[in-house]
């Protein structure tokens, strides 16, 4: 038997030529799941964004999970634990830090939370976040608004918010 | 007077195009949106005569606004004109207009009551189908969102609750609502009789409850289900007797009574009506032919109590979102037919896989494959086939998009599609005259706006 496999691959060049393709192909097929499955595991775990999130002096909480700045950023979540409503800014949609901060806090793609937000207005079921036009703004309004939630890049100095530690292991 | 209406909306969305979400004041909101498609579908007319040779009566116009008088209390509205070609003629309706009350909102749940005309949440799109912005291509999935049920499903007049639970396991969102809507269009009678008849639906009687899951494991996965029942029934419908009188001067019936009465030696059947029980029997037969034959006309009446059930789920993947639904339609129809009752009981299925990969920052592709058989065991559709249409009992349909975020405000969709069967083909006044294709493609260009 070794041997009619042997004289089959030394012979037969096309069918040793399509033995190796096909175990070519089975090592390139292995590659993409290592690959995916690292992708996988790297994203499982909690990434420290470039953004912060941030909230006014009014909140206590002093984390926030990934699952609960979700559901505030979906408007399904209207309170803080202090009974306090939650006041939800952004940055405009193509906002660089915007996309990082859906991407890498929310998980989700901005493209998404456009949908999301354009069904709550467009059918009369909620309010969307208010829309700021700068960091700074942002900034401004968080710092002056009892109960705001936004989110900033780590550039400008943080004065007058409160941090919040963020992402999955956090609650 | 409608175009009236039309061209005053218009120049209000014009109007504010400058301008991002208007914020009049702190607590009022102005928001809108136009879209102008054009469709050219040049195996069957789409929506009308225009689109086989390319048309472009296809618009939306919609002006939102909403008070928010605190963080409990609100009330929103939406003016909405939608130009379909012959299907939908642009008039502007009032698309909802509801008080919003949040009852109780906390750490674990939500709760809230909404009071007036209030957009059904059904499935992934039903409450956004006309909405360019929140689509995921021209159109909403046929095979789920088709026309014919359209104006039927799209609100409710009444009340709807709703809210949300949050617990380590996941988030569950959910929504009730009963009430009724007033019908305007004849979409239900083409869908059920292929033609106008005698008579009109005016109320349907709706309630409906969608629930929403996403576990915490995986947020990016999302489970639906939604129910909705509806009923109605028609009206200012022909009473048994004239019914019956029109059948008996019908002219096949009158035509058979003249032909019997005639002397044979004159070609005829030489049969006496007073007395031979044989006249009686070859009039009868031609009189159940025609009831049979043309059984629109002598329709006395319609009561319909259907139940609809769409089960969703959406998966979000890196630059992906893959979304499958699936439909079943009961529908209990009893039909009175010269003043005896005939209950019809149908079932309806369908379904549609749709794949969107985001992949550039302003570049959404589609691919969208859907079916949808009006009577479940009836899958070549040979018994819903009909005279004028004889594809009108399925559908299949592969669609590719292609979306492009031009700005944060405008964006240009283009879509072709390729169909077997007719089922969401829309049907309109003069439908039952075109020469109908098994398979059609349809190709649309849309440009939309929002603010």
């Amino acid at each position: 038997m070794g041997s009619v496999i042997n004289n089959i691959l030394h012979y037969h060049k096309p069918v040793r030529n399509r033995l190796v393709q096909f175990l070519m192909k089975g090592i390139t097929l292995f590659k993409r799941i290592l690959f995916l499955t690292v992708v996988t595991l790297f994203f499982s775990f909690p990434v420290k964004g470039a953004t912060h999130v941030i909230v006014n002096m009014s909140v206590p909480n002093s984390s926030v999970s990934t699952h609960t700045l979700s559901r505030i950023y979906a408007m399904q979540l209207k309170s803080w634990n202090s009974g306090e409503t939650i006041k939800v800014f952004m940055l405009p949609s193509k906002h660089k830090i915007h996309r990082e901060f859906s991407r890498k806090q929310l998980r989700m793609p901005t493209h998404q939370l456009d949908r999301l937000w354009n069904r709550l207005t467009f059918t009369g079921t909620g309010r969307t976040p208010v829309v700021v036009k700068s960091e700074s703004e942002m900034l401004e309004k968080i710092r002056s608004t009892p109960g705001a939630i936004g989110y900033v890049s780590g550039n400008l100095p943080l004065k007058g918010v409160k941090v919040l530690e963020s992402g999955q292991n956090h609650e | 007077m409608n175009r009236y209406k039309t061209a005053i909306l218009t120049v209000l969305t014009l109007c504010f195009s400058n301008v991002q979400a208007l914020e009049v004041t702190n607590n009022t909101e102005l928001h809108g949106f136009f879209s102008q498609g054009y469709v050219y579908s040049p195996d069957n007319d789409f929506a009308g005569s225009d689109s086989e040779d390319g048309g472009f009566n296809f618009r939306e116009i919609g002006i939102n606004g909403s008070w928010n008088a605190n963080e409990q209390f609100r009330v929103t509205g939406q003016l909405l004109s939608r130009t379909m070609d012959e299907v939908d003629d642009g008039q502007v309706r009032v698309d909802f207009l509801l008080a919003d009350y949040l009852a109780y909102s906390g750490e674990q749940s939500t709760f809230g009551i909404r009071l007036g005309r209030v957009k059904n949440e059904l499935g992934v799109y039903n409450s956004t189908r006309d909405i360019p912005s929140a689509r995921p291509g021209v159109n909403v999935p046929n095979a789920i969102y088709f026309d014919a049920f359209r104006d039927t499903m799209i609100s409710t007049d009444g009340l709807n609750f709703y809210g949300s639970v949050f617990s380590g396991v996941g988030t569950l969102n959910w929504s009730a609502f009963t009430g009724s809507t007033e019908l305007e269009s004849k979409v239900m009678e083409n869908y059920l009789f292929a033609q106008d008849i005698q008579g009109k639906f005016d109320e349907v009687g709706l309630s409906g409850l969608k629930l929403n899951f996403s576990p915490s494991r995986q947020p990016s996965l999302n489970f639906g289900i939604s129910l909705l029942k509806l009923d109605t029934n028609m009206s200012d419908l022909q009473t048994a007797a004239q019914a019956g009188y029109a059948l008996q001067t019908s002219d096949p019936v009158t035509d058979a009574a003249t032909y019997a009465a005639t002397p044979v030696e004159y070609g005829g059947l030489g049969l006496v009506p007073e007395t031979d029980g044989q006249f009686e029997q070859y009039v009868g037969q031609a009189a159940q032919k025609e009831a049979s034959d043309n059984y629109e006309d002598y329709i006395t009446a319609v009561d319909m109590e259907a139940l609809f059930a769409i089960l969703s789920v959406q998966y979000a993947y890196a630059d992906w979102l893959f979304s499958a639904e699936y439909l079943i339609i009961d529908s209990d129809i009893d039909l009175g037919l010269l003043g005896s009752l005939v209950p019809i009981e149908t079932t309806t299925e369908g379904y549609v896989l749709q794949a969107e990969w985001f992949f550039k920052e302003s570049l959404t592709a589609m691919l969208r494959y859907e079916e949808l058989y009006l009577l479940n065991d009836d899958r070549d559709g040979s018994k819903s086939a009909r005279d004028n249409d004889p594809y009108h009992g399925y559908g299949k349909g592969l669609t590719i998009g292609l979306g492009w975020d031009i700005t944060t405000d405008w964006r240009l969709t283009g879509q072709m599609s390729t169909n077997e069967g007719t089922v969401w083909l829309p049907s309109y006044d003069g439908f039952e005259n075109e020469d109908i294709k098994k398979h059609w493609k349809t190709y649309m260009l849309q440009i939309a706006y929002q603010f």
